[in-house]
């Protein structure tokens, strides 16, 4: 078990919980807001599949997102531009509706770019800066963040699921 | 860099937004449950005290997890038994009113020794087995767990403050 191998399973760990945590919701529990300024399920499951791509495809592998390059805005009926950082609230809670099945594949298929790209990494590798510009984020620093923010982002979608569901569910 | 630095960096990572998310909350804001089977923030936060403490400590080094050893129990005026993993959600709302201050001193002195178990260190440690009995569990197994663990308690902490206060505070 290496650094890769960490985080691999990391990235496999709140996989698993993320589907745990959509196990059977209808769309209209994936819409829930308990208040006007809280994000709904659709929104952080689609901006988790947005960072992702984000971060490992032009951040890490300074290449194009799967998101353009594949033409999944199209499919999904959303914009070409945003990974869903920065936006009001009302922003955030209207993204249009889209098919949550085509969205998990989406997310997969980032998956895969990331398991490769991962795989493909040497030790030199992880201490590369991908932005001269921002030297303190080197290849490993990045994974590293990558995972405790969408870590957090599951931990929101299974306590939406509580909040509709109850504990036990 | 290498897996130390960043293991480290993630703790950090999450530690920051822990502490931005409760900061100048009310103890009735870290009371508040939007539903009778939702977790608050107090929970939420002593057992990701109680959660590093136990993994560091009992899980990994075999040993009497701090929480026993420097009798933050009684400090904290806390009886329960384990870390809150498994509790009922009314069980997990009756924690007993504690001082968040003291909380922290807690978690910073879990932290102190995690920092340097972490620096201790090898590669190969990392898949080391703490417990034959649970062979699934070597050394990196746990650490990548409570990162991942840990980051969704933080993602949730900062779901309900927004409930609360609305996404821009």
């Amino acid at each position: 078990m290496n650094f890769k191998d960490i985080v691999k399973a990391a990235l496999t760990e709140y996989t698993h919980d993320l589907e745990r945590a959509l196990d059977g919701l209808t769309p209209e529990e994936r819409r829930f807001r308990p208040t006007d300024e809280s994000n709904h399920i659709d929104f952080i499951v689609w901006h988790m599949a947005r960072v992702e791509d984000s971060i490992v495809n032009r951040r890490l592998r300074r290449d194009r997102q799967i998101w353009e390059r594949d033409g999944w805005h199209e499919r999904l009926g959303l914009p070409r531009e945003g990974i869903g950082e920065g936006l009001t609230a009302e922003k955030a809670a209207n993204l249009p509706s889209f098919s949550f099945h085509t969205l998990m594949e989406y997310y997969n298929s980032v998956r895969s770019q990331t398991l490769l790209y991962i795989d493909s990494l040497t030790g030199e590798n992880l201490n590369c800066i991908p932005d001269p510009d921002r030297p303190e984020w080197t290849v490993a620093a990045i994974l590293g963040h990558l995972i405790v923010e969408e870590a957090q982002h599951v931990g929101q979608i299974a306590y939406i699921r509580g909040l509709q569901r109850g504990i036990e569910s | 860099m290498d897996f130390r630095d960043i293991l480290k960096s993630q703790l950090s990572e999450y530690m920051e937004q822990l502490e931005l998310a409760l900061d100048g909350l009310t103890e009735d804001e870290r009371r508040y449950q939007p539903t009778p089977e939702s977790n608050h923030i107090d929970f939420i936060v002593w057992h990701m005290a109680r959660v590093e403490d136990t993994l560091l400590n009992r899980a990994i080094l075999r040993r009497p997890d701090l929480w026993e050893r420097d009798g933050w129990d009684e400090r904290l005026g806390i009886n329960e038994e384990g870390n809150g993993y498994r509790f009922s959600a009314e069980q997990a709302a009756g924690i007993p009113v504690f001082s968040m201050d003291v909380l922290m001193e807690y978690y910073t002195s879990v932290r102190t020794e995690f920092f340097d178990y972490i620096d201790s260190l090898t590669e190969e440690d990392l898949i080391s087995l703490p417990n034959p009995r649970r062979p699934e569990f070597p050394v990196g197994e746990t650490l990548k767990h409570i990162v991942v663990e840990e980051a969704q308690h933080v993602g949730q902490i900062a779901y309900i403050r927004g409930m609360l206060r609305g996404i821009e505070s």
